[in-house]
């Protein structure tokens, strides 16, 4: 009896979709409390006096564990987020991520579209081992280049400086193995067609190929800007002064010099991602035909 | 094809090339490179250059920082990277650059300055900064350890204030009754204390011996040590494990009221000052296992790097920033190197009852850290065999032999004392 | 259309110049180094194998004075052996003949050699682990995509939800998860101590635990991330007239999944797990250094952690070099096999 009116009713739900819905709900929310958990541990306080105004439960250890009341302070302590400005030079690690992802991906964009040009439209000897090439190096680990790379940049004198952070990071083979596919699924005809009049082929690059090729070359800035926005180990190992720190670095040096501070932490870390999210909402579009150009080999 | 790459390498070449001859320049005037650990400490080096250049209108001098606990690695990153670099911070990382012939000898420079007088300084620490007869740098602060506690919580518990001739079985029983106390009293402290690692010099011990060629946490002792660890330090012994292994901070923890005792070190001063809620006070570390007392002790102190073009300008901003003015401002984060300074650091930093001369009286007994160019991979190799002994599964008397041997090895085999 | 000779490497110029320069020339420079022992302070020394005997050599048990490379040979004599064999094998019993026989091999061996450097070894071992992680993640990512599939109100704002961890990364986040696992007042423990009074276990604290509490945080950022839109691609392309056909023949929904579905999205499933082990053989680096520092007891110490740590720490150029290319070797080995087992598997 119960079975059966259990069968109904999961029945009903089936149709309805509500099944979905709720499944969809409770999955939607629990990716994205960690991302709320640090927003509330971010806005608590970490200071003894102010705990005693407010209660042993309103800091980062409260005695009860009930997870959803302990989500957010009684008091917001908005401050923190002003804090981090403060106590370092978080200013200067933003500016500096700014400048080399912006570098980066206008130098990734350039060298890749020229490439992928090449590769996609222009016939000459050897393109196609050295496309092969490109396209072996995506295989190569970072660590395999990486220390020949920081050898090769000190004897050039050249460690520790922007010229590090963003010449060699320009030069992907991935965004020219993105492009060259994008390329490659414009008809030909249009060429032939736009250029009537026998341009050369700067100029079919120029008028036919870039104006055609926008969303690609939005989807690989983005991917790129955000690859280079959260690159730790390639400044890591490039970068030791203070003055050059990317946002990641600049997070570490946080922690050592606040040890467990979580509420700032946590704030600082607010602020690292606060780009990426809003890069996010605006370019969503980007990104799912990013992931699909990228996957059309498969 | 192979003709066309050897030029692209020439071209490389010949670009970078130019660009670094433009940067040396005869005309141009001296710029000294300082790096520092930077953090807290910044104001006052900033200070001590701001004194300089008033002093020396024509050098100019460059700050870079490298703060985090990867100071010794970056500063020797950009040393690798053959960097200019003129002046360096040093400290208990001292080891990893003398070994690598990274320093200048101060010998000479200090010969030609009558000006200079190294006998105020505390003698016993300028002699870490010695390697091989040399002496290749200068300090302005000793580093190091005491235990500080928390009043109202060993009052409230019925303890008395520790003595100052206190052992190691002593501090452990007090934590003991103050972790049980805060069992059944939620209001007072949870914990009695609250450290990383009971450090091996509790137990008299060393992590390196003293010739520096082999590990120094030898037999039966090392495994009390071990022991004692893993007995407190697994989850439900009676110390919260805190500090750089966990994501729990001493001071912070501390500071909160959660644990009563911690080790405390001379750059504490300052936030314990600023930021407790209780009385608290030091008391100097308790007599270890062999009846004699111990603690971890380091230095803040500068070096000139063996490949500055400008030696002369360089010792007379590293006599600046070792300098009288340079310690009386640091006073809050370190115990002034000269002599003379040392009773002033008490009253400075007077705190009622807080019993500041216990960081003085610390000086006989320090006992500094091991100065092997192998110090990273030592270290490394001792936490990787502290982490698996505190696993609820490890057999504790295992670990010793593995980890002397682990320590020997990196010791005997190192490429780094070819 | 025709076009001067040069004009193809007009356009190459750049970006050609900058891959010699900042690829492929490094690629090369890392195989000298790996022969080399160099500390950047001295001159560079040639040292032959020692570097890779140091990291995968093996000595006779009880006799370390068997000549180096002989150990060396051996073991991998042995192994290429047993994978050669393995190989001949046809079918379902390649895998379990190529496993069987690994573990034969090694076993065998581990009688009379051991290895140089056992540590190198587990942290190949905790490399593979962390490589469990991905299946997960993509059985995650398809349960989401069948999930979004569906028609059903505000299915983008889902999207957008389940997206959003896989975009936002860096130590930032790093930072986020190292907190949530916090022994005593991390949000996991919480959530377990709900259910389980005595609370969760020690997760990055704990050797037994560290890798799991790396694998849930890398499923977390990756599961509604690219695999599942490339997952949602391929549902898309799924013809709905064989899902009704089977409906009508009285499949369960169970059944549809695996007889339409999931021969309908191997193609996803194959290049998903190409390039997931190809990230993930080189991954981990981020999140050990700010998590854990490879610890606890290097449980959470990647190759390419170890590659870091004794290049940029200890200074060990050639050996670091070396490890890197002992990397590189198992990426291309893996990638080949995944990529020819993967050919007949795909259902086309």
């Amino acid at each position: 009896m119960l079975k059966e009116h259990l069968v109904t009713v999961w029945k009903t739900l089936q149709r309805s979709k509500i099944g979905y819905l709720l499944v969809l709900v409770v999955i939607g929310l629990t990716m994205l409390y960690p991302l709320l958990w640090m927003i509330g541990t971010a806005v608590k306080t970490n200071d003894p006096a102010e705990l005693l105004l407010e209660g042993p439960g309103a800091g980062i250890f409260p005695s009860d564990k009930n997870i959803f009341s302990n989500l957010f302070p009684p008091v917001w302590h908005w401050e923190n987020f002003l804090e981090v400005f403060r106590t370092s030079t978080f200013a200067r690690y933003y500016l500096n991520s700014a400048l080399v992802a912006v570098a980066v991906t206008l130098g990734q964009l350039v060298t890749s579209a020229l490439a992928a040009f090449a590769f996609s439209r222009l016939k000459f000897r050897g393109s196609e081992t050295l496309f092969f090439l490109y396209l072996a190096t995506l295989m190569v680990p970072v660590s395999v280049t990486l220390i020949p790379l920081f050898i090769m940049m000190s004897k050039f004198g050249v460690v520790d400086s922007y010229f590090v952070l963003m010449i060699p990071p320009m030069f992907g083979a991935y965004g020219t193995f993105l492009l060259r596919q994008f390329f490659k699924g414009i008809p030909d005809e249009l060429d032939e067609a736009a250029c009537i009049d026998g341009c050369n082929a700067f100029g079919r690059f120029i008028h036919v190929i870039l104006p055609l090729s926008g969303p690609a070359l939005a989807t690989l800035g983005i991917f790129t800007f955000l690859g280079n926005w959260q690159s730790f180990l390639y400044p890591l190992v490039m970068v030791s002064s203070d003055r050059l720190k990317t946002i990641p670095l600049g997070l570490l040096d946080f922690v050592d010099l606040n040890s467990a501070n979580w509420p700032l932490l946590m704030a600082a870390s607010v602020w690292s991602i606060l780009p990426v999210v809003v890069i996010f909402l605006f370019g969503q579009r980007f990104f799912v035909s990013g992931v699909r150009l990228g996957g059309v080999k498969g | 094809m192979a003709r066309t790459r050897f030029c692209w390498l020439v071209i490389l070449l010949l670009i970078s090339g130019c660009s670094k001859k433009q940067a040396v320049n005869d005309a141009e005037p001296v710029v000294l490179r300082v790096i520092s650990a930077g953090g807290p400490n910044r104001i006052s080096e900033e200070e001590a250059v701001r004194r300089f250049q008033a002093k020396n209108p024509g050098i100019q001098v460059e700050m870079l920082s490298a703060p985090g606990r990867d100071y010794y690695v970056k500063a020797l990153a950009i040393m690798a990277a053959g960097g200019d670099l003129d002046i360096l911070w040093m400290g208990s990382g001292f080891g990893l650059f003398s070994w690598r012939g990274a320093l200048l000898p101060l010998d000479p420079l200090l010969e030609s300055d009558p000006n200079f007088d190294l006998n105020r300084y505390e003698s016993e620490v300028v002699d870490w900064y010695r390697h091989g007869g040399a002496l290749l740098g200068i300090p302005y602060g000793i580093d190091l350890q005491v235990i500080a506690y928390n009043r109202d919580a060993l009052e409230a518990a019925g303890i008395s204030d520790p003595s100052p001739d206190w052992t190691f079985a002593e501090f452990l029983k007090i934590a003991g009754e103050l972790s049980l106390y805060g069992k059944q009293n939620p209001e007072s402290c949870s914990f009695g204390a609250g450290v990383d690692k009971i450090a091996p010099y509790y137990f008299g011990l060393s992590l390196v011996d003293d010739t520096g060629g082999r590990s120094g946490l030898q037999g039966a002792t090392a495994e009390l040590w071990l022991k004692t660890n893993v007995e407190l330090l697994r989850s439900g012994g009676d110390f919260l494990r805190v500090g750089a292994q966990g994501t729990l901070d001493r001071l912070g923890e501390f500071l909160q009221g959660r644990v009563a005792m911690v080790e405390a070190y001379t750059w504490d001063v300052g936030e314990l000052r600023n930021r407790a809620q209780f009385p608290w006070a030091f008391a100097v570390n308790p007599l270890a296992t062999n009846g004699e007392r111990a603690g971890w002790a380091s230095s803040s102190g500068f070096a000139i790097s063996a490949r500055t073009k400008h030696p002369k300008e360089a010792w007379l901003l590293l006599k600046e920033l070792v300098g009288v003015e340079m310690q009386v401002s640091l006073m809050a984060t370190t115990i002034p190197a000269l002599r003379d300074l040392q009773a002033q650091y008490v009253t400075a930093n007077d705190v009622p009852g807080a019993n500041l001369k216990a960081m003085l009286e610390m000086i006989p007994f320090m006992r500094e850290s091991p100065r092997i160019p192998e110090l990273m991979e030592v270290s490394q190799e001792l936490d990787y065999w502290f982490e698996l002994a505190l696993q609820e599964d490890t057999d504790v008397t295992e670990i010793v032999p593995q980890m002397n041997h682990g320590i020997d090895r990196i010791l005997t085999a190192s490429p780094a004392r070819q | 259309m025709r076009t001067k000779p040069f004009t193809p490497w007009a356009f190459l110029l750049p970006s050609f110049l900058g891959f010699f320069a900042f690829t492929f020339f490094p690629i090369l420079m890392s195989l000298a180094l790996a022969f080399c022992s160099w500390d950047l302070f001295r001159a560079p020394r040639w040292v032959g194998l020692d570097n890779f005997y140091h990291l995968i050599g093996f000595t006779t048990r009880g006799n370390p004075g068997l000549p180096p490379l002989l150990g060396f040979f051996l073991g991998v004599g042995i192994l290429c052996g047993a994978l050669g064999v393995g190989f001949r094998l046809r079918g379902w019993i390649r895998v379990g003949g190529l496993l069987g026989l690994t573990v034969l091999a090694v076993v065998a061996l581990n009688q009379y050699v051991e290895p140089v450097n056992g540590r190198f070894w587990y942290f190949v071992g905790n490399t593979l682990y962390l490589l469990m992680g991905l299946p997960i993640s993509m059985a995650c990512s398809l349960g989401l995509a069948v999930l979004l599939n569906q028609t059903i109100p505000g299915r983008n704002l889902f999207r957008l939800a389940v997206f959003l961890p896989s975009i936002v990364g860096g130590v930032g986040i790093y930072l986020l998860w190292k907190w949530i696992f916090n022994t005593d007042y991390g949000l996991i423990n919480n959530v377990i101590s709900l259910v389980h009074p005595s609370g969760g276990p020690a997760w990055l604290e704990s050797t037994a635990w560290a890798k799991s509490a790396l694998i849930i945080m890398n499923v977390w950022a990756t599961a509604g991330g690219a695999n599942m839109v490339l997952y949602l691609a391929a549902l898309q392309n799924v013809d709905p007239t064989l899902h009704e056909a089977a409906s009508i023949d009285g499949a369960s929904k169970w059944r549809q999944f695996l007889a339409i579905t999931w021969p309908m999205v191997s193609p996803t499933t194959a290049f998903v797990l190409t390039m997931g082990i190809i990230g993930g053989f080189q991954g981990g680096f981020d999140a050990a250094y700010v998590m854990t520092r490879g610890g606890p007891a290097g449980a959470t110490t990647t190759l390419s952690y170890f590659i870091y740590e004794n290049g940029f720490r200890y200074f060990y150029m050639g050996r670091a070099a070396a490890a890197s290319w002992i990397l590189f070797l198992m990426v291309l080995s893996i990638t080949f096999v995944n990529w020819k087992w993967m050919a007949k598997k795909i259902n086309y």
